[in-house]
């Protein structure tokens, strides 16, 4: 009994094992027959070519003979999922109405972007995957490895179906064009930036007047915190709180001119202006005019801005509404973040874009194509940005009336009031964005930007700017 | 003269043994009080987090008590009760750890019958085997059991694929059975003296006679035990479900839990997610005080032995 | 020998719990030992180049976190383990002794497994905040000044920085680990005959003797279990430092050489690299180099209670 039964166990161990992995002792190659589209097996995009590249077939017409279904994978909750779903519903009428076609969306949260990265990776490897999923450019160049998304130039190209590109914010298409052989293997969707808040009350008292047009720089920082920094009812411990480490180590490193990373994965952070931005940063994190979430033990600054604790904070357009005191106590002003060269200015961009997976008919692809496309319409990716904190993604979506008129909100008293600041300072940085390089592999982006972070907090902490250089590199593994 | 000596003898003798029994009383309640506090301080963290309005959680220090007036119950569990579709996940849980529970139960209780009472070749080798699979980290698990799910044909992305028997099986089968509550009540079955055996062999019991009838019976309060803690799995798990199911429809509480706040940028609502975690570990608790009383019963064998 | 051997019938009644395991747990087991020895796996291709011996076990140990890995899971088993018992074990003696507020004090003990991971969190970071934590708050009532436990390094005392956290961690462990132990030791303590105890009560025989000569030796296969369990748990211990640390698993401010990860913390990191060529492979041999080590000391712990315990 025992015997037979272990038989029949080896038989479904080797059967399972045999139908998962293919053993091929040859030098790897990667099989263009199977994916034409695989950045290997193509050649490298010209950007000055106006014909399209022709890797993948487009439709000209949506086949209506049978309803098109599409599985569409977000990281939304229940706020931003019902406006996601909104904009679907909307989607898919217009293609009833339009086209006379049936298009059954199903969009699903998977939760956080660890998760649906996890989940995607699985479904890549099970061979039935969804057919958008949202995403970092990070996760989309995994994807790649498993030749599991596919270029959408043709479709932006396309006479019918296509986009003007120039409408689009310079940085978000340079990060979805940084993917090997320069196509873009996905599509700007919901972009935030940084902002700074500050305690208006507390500068008026000690006579100063931030300035709301981009000009603070790291220098007028040292200044104020000459007067602010203190234990006066109208000074606070520290000068400016940075909610991001990561980001502040990468925006600091650019505006230093120094290295962090590049697309191929190289670590380039132990050079002398990195290093001397540490060395600068280390000091005023020493005089208390930089601090950072875990001088109160926090994961935001925000606590201890209302708080009073900090008089100046930087963090995401998204979490504006989290620095305004309930009570009223104070009013909160919302610039551009500050910059240490105006020459070399920079600010984060960051969110995800969207990605149609190769695993799919012509006729989904198009209408893949088709639903982003109608979430990035301006009216669209405006309307998007003022009810999550994000950004149009477009410039036609920033001058759209609706968006206009919320820019323009100074009354107090509305509810947007300060989502519209912070998308006013927001405005004024578009065009010196930056992101961060994508690359996967052994070591990833992600992996690279949690070594920033730690490396920040461990300066914050004290140890040396050669130390936490060294300790990134040893964890990145580059020796 | 002598005898009354031994009595007052006696009476001092048994007045110690009262003082000492009543320090000793004091000195267990003492030790059980101070162990209870250290477990309830998360918990009554929770419960009070869950009361506080946003400003009040985010005081440093944080207060430790807050006045009545101070409470914010309705708006907290009302908004975290609309946060997510509870209901709807409630309803899952139960099915889903209805289903695997029992199934769990019953296929522990026939493999610990076999490894603790009857005598097969490679009885020992098997069950060290058995062990020897809680060794690797489940992560190693889900990978393999995803792709097996899928080519079952259980789970699918396109939702239009997967029934919702589909999502049952995806969610329970997995599950229908545990090394680590085998061992348990191998354990348990172990405790019943062989000499109870060996006279329901010669009474001519069957083995399935004796197992439903005397050793199931004392192994109750483990089995009840085996019972609320694969409950209790269901009711955390979120990995798997939110890996082998393509609707929302088809989730748990705990993914429920989760993805409600998920998407907030720069600031934790912790008042409404304890109020939510408490809103659905609820049920939980309830079937804990209803069963803990099956735990604690006790058994007496007098009746059987007879 | 109890009786006779009956294999056919045994098998039967292995037979549900058999089927399953084969599908869900052996299989799987066997595929990561074989993923293990593939040389340059491509995860999401589903190809290898080829077989390797020892390829990916070497590049296991010679990852940067390796030793600092093996180091803090073998402080957490030995530490947490023995003391997560013992006190689990006296409780539950204690609890199943009393008649009064049984119940309630048993509801009490149950509650951690119905708390909120991230109220639990919550609670610690709480605990342990060096300013006005609960803990250095009962230091200063006999005289001890505030320790830094789990928060910022402060310059001057960076190297104790890795011992407090591991203390903090500790004891987050065995508070996190009590609740099921309990729960195990009293419906084991429920299943012991009540006429034994009957039986010492007529005797007048001693608590302490009562203790070790009927309560430890009857309810051995259950202090067997836990033991047993609680090392093998405590061996893969990973989500406690997740849930008290986050991520980056240490404190925040401290470098690399203060990390909390553990063995099953690298079984991750390699996880959360799925699309890099080996990472799989890479992952399944942490978790064999894990299994192995495991495996070898459960060994001999059955070995040397086999002749105290009825296993």
């Amino acid at each position: 009994m025992k015997k037979i039964l272990s038989f029949m166990m080896l038989g479904v161990f080797t059967l399972g094992l045999a139908g998962c992995v293919t053993i091929d002792e040859d030098p790897y190659e990667v099989d263009c027959e199977r994916y034409p589209t695989h950045p290997e097996c193509i050649e490298d995009i010209d950007p000055n070519d106006d014909e399209a590249p022709g890797l993948i077939p487009v439709l000209d017409d949506i086949p209506t003979a049978e309803p098109i279904e599409i599985t569409f994978w977000h990281v939304y909750g229940e706020s931003k999922g019902a406006l996601l779903d909104e904009q679907i519903a909307e989607f898919t009428q217009m293609m009833l109405d339009d086209y006379g076609v049936t298009v059954v969306i199903e969009a699903v949260s998977q939760g956080d972007y660890t998760s649906i990265r996890n989940n995607t990776l699985n479904a890549i490897t099970a061979g039935i995957t969804p057919t958008i999923v949202v995403g970092y450019p990070d996760h989309v160049a995994g994807y790649l490895k498993g030749n599991a998304v596919i270029p959408l130039n043709d479709f932006i190209m396309h006479e019918t179906w296509g986009v003007d590109l120039t409408d689009f914010i310079q940085s978000y298409l340079d990060e979805n064009q940084q993917y090997a052989g320069g196509y873009m293997y996905s599509f700007p969707y919901s972009k935030s930036t940084e902002m700074m808040v500050f305690n208006k009350d507390k500068f008026e008292a000690n006579g100063i007047t931030v300035p709301l047009d981009g000009t603070i720089t790291w220098a007028d920082l040292d200044t104020w915190a000459d007067t602010m920094v203190g234990t006066g009812p109208n000074q606070c411990e520290y000068l400016i709180n940075f909610d991001s480490p990561a980001n502040f180590f990468i925006n600091s490193v650019r505006q230093w001119q120094g290295g962090y990373t590049n697309s191929e994965g190289d670590i380039l952070v132990d050079n002398t202006n990195t290093i001397a931005m540490l060395d600068y940063v280390q000091e005023r994190f020493e005089d208390k005019t930089f601090a950072l979430p875990v001088a109160w033990n926090e994961s935001y600054g925000s606590n201890n801005f209302i708080a009073g604790d900090v008089c100046m904070s930087v963090g995401s357009t998204a979490g504006i509404n989290y620095n305004i005191p309930s009570d009223g106590s104070f009013e909160v002003g919302v610039a551009p973040i500050p910059q240490y060269d105006m020459d070399n200015k920079s600010a984060v961009q960051q969110g995800p874009n969207i990605a149609i997976m190769s695993n799919s008919t012509d006729a989904q692809r198009l209408v893949s194509w088709l639903l982003i496309k109608h979430l990035t319409r301006a009216d669209n990716t405006a309307d998007w940005a003022m009810e999550t904190g994000y950004l149009p993604v477009r410039y036609s979506g920033f001058e759209s009336a609706a968006y206009q008129t919320f820019l323009e909100i100074t009354d107090l008293n509305n509810s947007l009031y300060y989502s519209a600041a912070a998308a006013r300072a927001a405005r004024l940085q578009t065009e010196f964005f930056d992101y961060d390089p994508a690359f996967a592999g052994a070591v990833t982006s992600s992996d690279a930007r949690a070594e920033a972070e730690v490396a920040m907090q461990a300066l914050f902490g004290g140890y040396s700017a050669q130390e936490v250089i060294d300790d990134m590199l040893r964890q990145l593994g580059v020796n | 003269m002598e005898l009354k000596m031994n009595n007052s003898q006696m009476n001092v003798n048994q007045r110690e043994i009262q003082i000492r029994q009543i320090i000793f009383k004091t000195l267990i309640y003492l030790f059980l009080t101070l162990f209870a506090i250290f477990v309830l301080v998360p918990f009554y963290w929770m419960v009070l987090t869950s009361l506080k309005e946003i400003d009040e959680v985010r005081k440093s220090p944080p207060s430790l008590i807050i006045g009545f007036s101070q409470i914010r119950f309705w708006a907290n569990y009302v908004a975290a009760w609309n946060a997510a579709q509870y209901w709807r996940y409630m309803l899952n849980t139960v099915t889903v750890a209805a289903i695997s529970t029992t199934g769990t139960v019953f296929t522990t209780i026939f493999a610990s019958f076999a490894f603790a009472r009857l005598n097969f070749r490679g009885r020992d080798l098997l069950f060290l085997l058995l062990i020897t699979t809680m060794m690797i980290p489940g992560e190693m698990f889900v990978i393999t059991n995803y792709i097996t799910v899928s080519r079952l044909g259980w789970f699918s992305p396109i939702a239009s694929q997967q029934s919702l028997l589909d999502a049952l099986l995806a969610l329970t089968m997995p599950f229908m059975t545990s090394v680590f509550y085998i061992f348990f009540l191998r354990q348990t079955f172990k405790q019943i003296p062989d000499e109870l055996y060996l006279a329901a062999k010669v009474d001519g019991t069957s083995d399935w006679k004796y197992l439903w009838k005397i050793m199931v019976p004392i192994a109750s309060p483990t089995i009840i035990t085996i019972t609320i803690l694969n409950a209790m799995g269901t009711w955390s798990a979120y990995i798997w479900p939110k890996l082998v199911t393509s609707r929302d429809e088809y989730r748990l509480v705990t993914n429920g839990l989760r993805e409600a706040y998920s998407d907030f940028v720069g600031q934790v609502l912790y008042n409404q997610q304890m109020a939510a975690a408490l809103i659905v570990t609820t049920p939980l608790l309830i079937t804990f005080l209803f069963l803990r009383k099956y735990i604690m019963r006790g058994v007496s064998r007098s009746g059987i032995k007879g | 020998m109890l009786e006779k051997q009956s294999n056919v019938k045994a098998w039967l009644y292995l037979a549900p719990a058999m089927l399953l395991l084969s599908v869900f747990t052996f299989y799987p087991l066997f595929n990561a030992f074989f993923l293990a020895f593939l040389r340059d796996y491509e995860f999401l291709l589903g190809s290898a180049r080829g077989f390797t011996f020892l390829g990916n076990f070497i590049n296991v140990i010679n990852k940067p976190d390796f030793g600092i890995a093996m180091k803090n899971t073998a402080v957490i088993t030995f530490v947490s383990v023995p003391i997560a018992v013992i006190v689990a074990l006296m409780i539950s003696v204690a609890l199943n002794s009393i008649k009064k507020f049984q119940g309630f004090l048993q509801t009490v003990f149950f509650l951690p497994y119905v708390t909120n991971a991230i109220a639990i969190g919550m609670a610690f970071a709480f605990i342990f905040h060096s300013d006005y934590g609960l803990l250095n708050t009962m230091l200063g009532w006999v005289g001890i000044d505030p320790i830094n436990w789990i928060n910022l390094r402060q310059a001057g005392n960076a190297d104790t920085s890795w011992i407090r956290a591991m203390f903090a961690l500790l004891v987050y462990t065995i508070w996190g680990g009590l609740a099921f132990k309990i729960m195990v030791f009293l419906s084991g303590l429920q299943s012991i005959d009540k006429q034994y105890y009957d039986a010492a009560r007529i005797d007048a025989t001693p608590k302490r003797r009562v203790f070790s000569k009927i309560t430890v030796p009857l309810l051995s296969p259950m202090i067997a279990y836990i033991t047993i369990t609680s090392f093998i748990g405590a061996f893969k211990a990973y989500r406690t430092i997740i849930g008290m640390f986050g991520e980056s698993l240490r404190p925040p401010g401290a470098l690399s050489k203060d990390s909390l990860i553990t063995i099953v913390g690298l079984v991750y990191d390699s996880l959360a690299h799925a699309d890099a060529t080996g990472a799989i492979s890479e992952a399944a041999a942490a978790s064999i180099i894990l299994f192995l080590i495991i495996l070898a000391f459960t060994l001999i712990q059955m070995q040397v209670s086999k002749r105290r315990v009825h296993f």
